[in-house]
C-alpha cells in the first residue's frame, strides 16, 4: 500500500463514459471503440454482471499490464473496523479454493478452527482485565490451529505462479475510496491473467488471516517511524470530526489487533462485486480476446446490490485547529483545509490555486519561500486528498534552520492572502494548463500507470477520461475565479495546522499566523 | 533478428514446465502461446568528438526523453571535497547557463511543461530532459546549453548549499533510511568513496571554482554516451539537431580516479544505535559482487530465491508471511560497482521479537551456503528472470536507456541478446558453488537501530557489539 501526501487526483462525477463512442466491426456487440482523437482509442465494454472492461492496445512491447479497481476503500470500514478494507487487500494475495492450497476441502475444516481459536482468544484480550494463564492457553490453541491448517497450504502459490510467468509490478493499494490491483506479464498469458484474477476475486479464501494482520501492524509501526506519516494521520484525523475520512488507511492498532477472518469476509461479500468494479487492460492485446476471455472467466462472477456508502457529512468546521506533535526529528508543518469535493465546481479554480502555489520553481512557494525570504527547505499544496467526498487542500512545508515553524507558516500564509488579494496572472494559468497536459502524455508512457488510472478515474469518478476532461475544466477557470476560491475556502475557520517538533523543543505557541 | 526468435520460443517452454512444476491441485491454467518477441536495439553511433548516441524513435507519444550518461560518480569526489560532485550535478539543474539566466530556463521549460533532471551515483551520472514534441528545438537548446556551458549562478548555488546543509541536518528523521547508509559507511570505512558521507562543513567549503573543475574534468563529449528516443522524427533529423548543438564540444582526455579496494570483514561485527523507535531496523552487510562479474547470473537465481524484493521468497515466507515479523523484509546486492560492492540483508520490525527476525534472517543466508537449492526453486527463479525480460524493453526511452548504462558499465556488447541463454545456463550446482564462495554470513556486518529496552534478547548474543550515537 502507498500512502503519499497528496493522492492523485482522478475523480469527478461525469456523464457515464460508456453512451458514447462508435461500434466498431470487429469488436462484440456492445462494445463501443472511443474515437475521438483528443482521447487515447480506448475501447469499453460492460459485462451482464456490471463488470467494466477499459481495453488500450499498444503494440511497443509484448506486455500486457493488468489494473482491477474497486469502489471500496478505507472510507467504508465497518464501525470499529478501520483499516479493514487495507488488510482485505493484503488477503487477496493469499489464494483461492484451487491455488495456494493442497486440498481445500481439509483446509477449511482446519480454518475453521483457527477462526474458533482466534475469536476465543480476542474476546478474553477484550475483556476490561484479561486473565494472563487464559489468554496464553488461548495463544496456544491459537498457534496449534494454524499448524494443524499449515499442513494444507501451498505456501505463496498465488505470488509464485505469477512470479514464474515473469510479472512486473505485482502489487494492490488502498485508499481513502478506492482499492485497486495491478501486474504487468508477457502479452501470451493474457488468458492465465484473466484465469488467475477472475478465481481470484469470486474464490478468495482468506487463509492466515492472522498472520497478516501481524504483517499490518508492523506496517503500521513503520509509519509511525516516519515523522511524514505520523504528521499526516494526525492532521487528518484533527481536521475531520465526523466524516470516516478521518480514519488511518492502515487503521487503529487496536481496530487491527480485533478483525477476525469473519469481519473480512463479510466485507468481501458486501464489496468485492463485479457491479463494484473496473477492469482495465493496457498494451499488446486485441480488444475483442480480452472481451472474450473475460466473458469466459468473470461472466460467472455474481453481482449483489451494493451497500449504501452515504457516511456522516462533516459539519463546517468554524473553528481554527492547532496542534504540536512531539517527535524526536527536525522540524515541519502540515495545514489542512476542507474543500467541497468534485461535486462542486469550485474544486476546479481550487486546483489552480495550489498549482499557483507549487509544483515548479516557478510556482510562488518555491520562488519566495525557498528562494528569496530563504526560510523552506520545501513548501507544497495539493487541492485534494482524496475523490468520492469532500476532503482536504493540504499544505507541506519544513523550514530552514535557523528559521521556524511558526516563520514558515506566516510566510504561507503571506502568500495565501496575496493570491486572494492579487489574481494570478494569464502566464500562470497557461502554465498550469500546459503541464497537466504534459503529465498526461507522461502518464501514457507506462502502461501499468496507465491501466491503474484508467482503472480508477471509470470506477470512482465514473468516467476514464477524468483526467482529460478535467484539464477542460482547468482551462475555463478564470484568474477572478482562482482567488475567489482561495477567499472562500482558505481561511482561519476552515483551517487545522499541525507543527511537529522535538519534545524538548516544545513551546506553546501563539498563533503568530494570526497577525493577518 | 533469427537467433532472437528462437530464444523467444524458449520462455514458452521453461514456463510450460515451472507451471506443472509448481502446480500439486491442478488449476488449469490455459497453456500459452510463444512469445513472439525482437527485442529493440535502437541505433548506435559515435559522433567525432567522441559522444555516443543511442537512438530510437517511437511517432506513438508526442514527446522526447533525452539522458546523457555521464561517466563520473562521487568516487571522483576529493578526499577534503566529498559531495562535490553531487551538488556540481545539482546546479545543472538549478544554475542556468551561459546563454540562458536560470530564471528563463525555469520559466521556459515549466510553461512547456518540459523539464531537466540531474543524478549521481557512486559510478555514474545522468542529465536528462523531458519535452513535448512540439518543443523540442527550444529545449534542446537549453538542454545543451546547460549540458555544456553551466553557469553555476552565485545566488543559486548558495541556496542549494543552504538545503543541503538543512538535508544533513535531518538526515537521521527516518531510522530506516538512517540504518542502510550507516550500514555501509561502517561496512566500506567512513573514508572510503563507497562508504563517505557529506558533512555540512565541507559543503560551506565547496566553491563555485571547485564546480566549475569538476564539470570541466568529467563533463565532456566523450564521457558521455546519450540515450534519445521518441518522436523526434527520422534518426537523420535528431542527429543533425546533436550535432548542430553538440558537434562543436571538444573532447579532453579524463583522468581516471583510482580508489582503494574496500576491505573486507573477516570477522562478525554489530553496530548498535539506540533510539526509541517503534520499530528496530535491522541491515545485515557482506561482500558481494563487482561488475560485470560472470557470476552474476548463479548469485541472482540464489537471492531471487533467498530474498530479492517482490512477494515470494525465503525471507518473505519465513521472515514475513509465515511468523508476521515485519512488513518489509528483503535482500539485495550491488553489481555496478568497478570493486567489489556488497550484498545485504534488511528488515523493519518491532523490538520486542526483533531477535526472531535476525535469527531467522542469519539462518536463510547460511542456508544457501550450506544447502543447495532444489532444482524446483532454481528452475522457477530462471522462469521469472527469463519471463520477465520483455519487460526490460517497456517503453523507447527504457530501450536506449539502458543499453547506455550497460556501456557505460563495461557489460559485454551482446550482453543483453545473451541475457536469456545466461540464466537458462544456470544449474542447481553452479548457484551453488557460487553461494557457497560469496556467502559468509558468519562474519557479516550487522547494524541495529532500535529501542534496547525493549529487546527480547541482548543484541551481544549476536556477536560483538559497538554501541554508536547518532550523528
Amino acid at each position: 500500500m502507498k500512502l503519499s501526501l497528496f493522492l492523485p487526483c482522478f475523480l469527478l462525477f461525469c456523464q457515464p463514459s460508456f453512451a458514447k463512442g462508435t461500434p466498431d466491426a470487429s469488436l462484440p456487440e456492445g462494445a463501443v471503440k472511443e474515437t475521438d482523437p483528443k482521447y487515447p482509442p480506448v475501447v469499453s465494454y460492460t459485462l451482464k454482471n456490471g463488470l467494466k472492461l477499459i481495453i488500450l492496445e499498444k503494440h511497443f512491447a509484448p506486455t500486457i499490464s493488468y489494473s482491477m479497481a474497486f469502489k471500496v476503500g478505507n472510507v467504508d470500514s465497518p464501525k470499529g473496523k478501520t483499516g479493514l478494507p487495507h488488510l482485505f487487500e493484503h488477503m487477496a494475495f493469499k489464494g483461492t479454493q484451487t491455488i495456494n492450497t493442497k486440498d481445500y476441502k481439509k483446509e477449511k475444516i482446519a480454518l475453521d478452527k483457527i477462526e474458533v481459536a482466534a475469536r476465543a482468544l480476542i474476546a478474553e484480550e477484550r475483556k476490561p482485565n484479561p486473565d494472563q494463564p487464559a489468554l496464553e492457553t488461548l495463544k496456544k490453541a491459537l498457534a496449534a490451529a494454524e499448524k494443524e491448517a499449515d499442513a494444507y497450504i501451498l505456501k505463496d502459490e498465488f505470488s509464485q505462479i505469477y512470479k514464474n510467468l515473469g510479472e512486473n509490478g505485482l502489487n494492490a493499494a488502498t485508499g481513502y475510496d478506492y482499492t485497486f490491483y495491478t501486474v504487468a506479464l508477457p502479452a501470451n498469458q493474457l488468458e492465465t491473467l484473466m484465469a488467475m484474477e477472475a478465481d481470484r476475486f469470486k474464490n478468495a479464501v482468506l487463509r492466515e488471516f492472522y498472520r497478516e494482520r501481524s504483517v499490518v501492524m508492523e506496517e503500521r509501526r513503520m509509519y509511525e517511524a516516519k515523522p511524514e506519516s505520523a504528521l499526516s494521520e494526525l492532521l487528518t484525523t484533527t481536521a475531520f470530526e465526523a466524516h470516516p475520512y478521518r480514519y488511518p488507511i492502515v487503521g487503529w492498532m487496536d481496530d487491527i489487533k480485533t478483525f477476525t477472518r469473519t469481519d473480512a469476509e463479510n466485507f468481501y461479500r458486501r464489496f468485492y462485486v463485479p457491479n463494484n468494479a473496473t477492469l482495465a487492460i493496457v498494451g499488446d492485446v486485441k480488444p475483442a480476446d480480452v472481451i472474450k476471455f473475460a466473458e469466459n472467466h468473470f461472466s460467472a462472477w455474481s453481482p449483489a446490490e451494493l451497500p449504501d456508502t452515504t457516511y456522516t457529512r462533516e459539519p463546517k468546521q468554524n473553528s481554527e485547529k492547532r496542534f504540536n506533535l512531539f517527535f524526536k526529528a527536525n522540524p515541519s508543518l502540515r495545514m489542512g483545509f476542507h474543500n467541497p469535493g468534485f461535486s462542486s465546481q469550485d474544486m476546479y479554480p481550487l486546483i489552480m490555486a495550489s498549482d499557483v502555489l507549487s509544483g515548479g520553481k516557478t510556482a510562488r512557494f518555491y520562488r519566495t519561500l525557498v528562494e528569496g525570504k530563504q526560510l523552506a527547505l520545501y513548501a507544497a499544496s495539493g487541492a485534494t486528498t482524496s475523490s468520492r467526498y469532500p476532503s482536504l487542500f493540504i499544505v507541506v512545508g519544513a523550514p530552514k534552520a535557523p528559521h521556524t515553524v511558526e516563520e514558515l507558516e506566516t510566510a504561507i500564509w503571506d502568500e495565501i492572502e496575496k493570491l486572494k488579494a492579487e489574481p494570478p496572472t494569464a502566464w500562470e494559468m497557461e502554465r498550469i494548463v500546459n503541464a497537466h497536459e504534459a503529465e498526461l502524455v507522461k502518464n501514457l508512457e507506462s502502461s501499468l500507470e496507465t491501466a491503474q488510472s484508467l482503472s480508477v478515474s471509470e470506477q470512482i469518478m465514473g468516467d476514464w477520461k477524468f483526467d482529460w476532461k478535467m484539464i477542460d475544466e482547468l482551462r475555463k477557470v478564470t484568474p477572478e475565479d482562482v482567488s475567489k476560491a482561495a477567499a472562500k475556502y482558505l481561511v482561519r475557520s476552515n483551517y487545522t495546522v499541525g507543527f511537529l517538533r522535538q519534545p524538548a523543543a516544545a513551546v506553546p505557541i501563539h498563533g503568530k499566523g494570526d497577525s493577518k | 533478428m533469427k537467433n532472437t526468435l528462437i530464444k523467444a520460443s524458449a520462455l514458452g517452454v521453461i514456463m510450460a514446465i515451472s507451471i506443472s512444476a509448481v502446480r500439486a491441485t491442478p488449476l488449469n491454467l490455459p497453456k500459452a502461446a510463444p512469445l513472439d518477441f525482437n527485442p529493440p536495439k535502437g541505433e548506435r553511433l559515435v559522433l567525432e568528438n567522441g559522444m555516443t548516441l543511442y537512438l530510437l524513435n517511437d511517432p506513438s507519444l508526442p514527446a522526447i526523453r533525452i539522458s546523457a550518461v555521464v561517466r563520473t560518480g562521487t568516487i571522483n569526489d576529493p578526499a577534503d571535497k566529498v559531495g562535490l560532485g553531487a551538488i556540481t550535478s545539482s546546479m545543472l539543474e538549478d544554475g542556468g547557463s551561459l546563454s540562458y539566466k536560470p530564471e528563463e530556463i525555469d520559466k521556459t521549460l515549466e510553461y512547456l511543461g518540459a523539464s531537466l533532471s540531474s543524478s549521481m551515483d557512486i559510478e555514474d551520472a545522468s542529465f536528462s530532459m523531458f519535452a513535448l514534441k512540439k518543443d523540442l528545438d527550444t529545449v534542446l537548446d537549453i538542454y545543451a546549453d546547460v549540458l555544456m556551458n553551466p553557469a553555476f549562478d552565485a545566488e543559486k548555488f548558495k541556496i542549494l548549499k543552504k538545503n543541503e546543509i538543512e538535508m544533513i541536518r535531518r538526515r537521521n528523521d527516518d531510522p530506516g533510511k538512517t540504518v542502510m547508509r550507516e550500514a555501509l559507511r561502517s561496512y566500506y570505512g567512513k573514508d572510503h568513496p563507497y562508504g563517505r558521507r557529506t558533512e555540512a562543513a565541507v559543503v560551506e567549503s565547496i566553491t563555485i571554482a571547485d564546480l566549475k573543475a569538476q564539470h570541466s574534468a568529467y563533463y565532456r563529449p566523450n564521457n558521455i554516451i546519450m540515450a534519445v528516443s521518441g518522436s523526434y522524427g527520422s534518426n537523420e533529423e535528431i542527429v543533425a539537431k546533436l550535432k548542430q548543438r553538440f558537434g562543436k564540444w571538444e573532447k579532453r582526455e579524463i583522468k581516471a580516479t583510482k580508489i582503494p579496494p574496500p576491505a573486507r570483514n573477516t570477522s562478525r561485527v554489530i553496530y548498535f544505535i539506540d533510539k526509541d523507535v517503534p520499530q528496530t531496523y535491522i541491515a545485515v552487510i557482506q561482500q558481494g559482487i563487482q561488475r560485470p562479474d560472470t557470476v552474476f547470473f548463479p548469485l541472482g537465481i540464489t537471492n531471487d530465491v533467498l530474498g530479492a524484493p517482490g512477494l515470494s521468497s525465503r525471507l518473505w515466507d519465513t521472515v514475513r508471511a509465515r511468523k508476521g515479523l515485519a512488513y518489509s523484509v528483503y535482500s539485495s546486492f550491488s553489481r555496478r560497482n568497478a570493486y567489489p560492492g556488497h550484498l545485504y540483508a534488511y528488515c523493519g520490525t518491532k523490538p520486542e521479537t526483533y531477535s526472531q527476525a535476525l535469527e531467522e534472517i542469519l539462518k536463510q543466508l547460511k542456508r544457501v551456503k550450506t544447502d543447495p537449492l532444489s532444482a524446483q526453486e532454481v528452475n522457477e527463479a530462471k522462469s521469472a528472470k527469463i519471463n520477465s525480460f520483455v519487460f526490460t524493453f517497456k517503453t523507447p526511452f527504457d530501450v536506449v536507456n539502458q543499453r547506455a548504462l550497460l556501456e557505460h558499465f563495461g557489460f559485454q556488447p551482446d550482453y543483453l541478446e545473451t541475457y536469456v541463454s545466461n540464466v537458462s545456463a544456470v544449474t542447481p550446482e553452479s548457484a551453488f558453488s557460487t553461494a557457497t564462495k560469496i556467502f559468509n554470513p558468519d562474519n557479516a556486518l550487522i547494524f541495529v537501530i532500535g529501542n534496547s529496552k525493549k529487546f527480547d534478547r541482548p543484541l551481544s548474543e549476536f556477536g560483538p557489539v559497538t554501541e554508536l550515537k547518532e550523528d
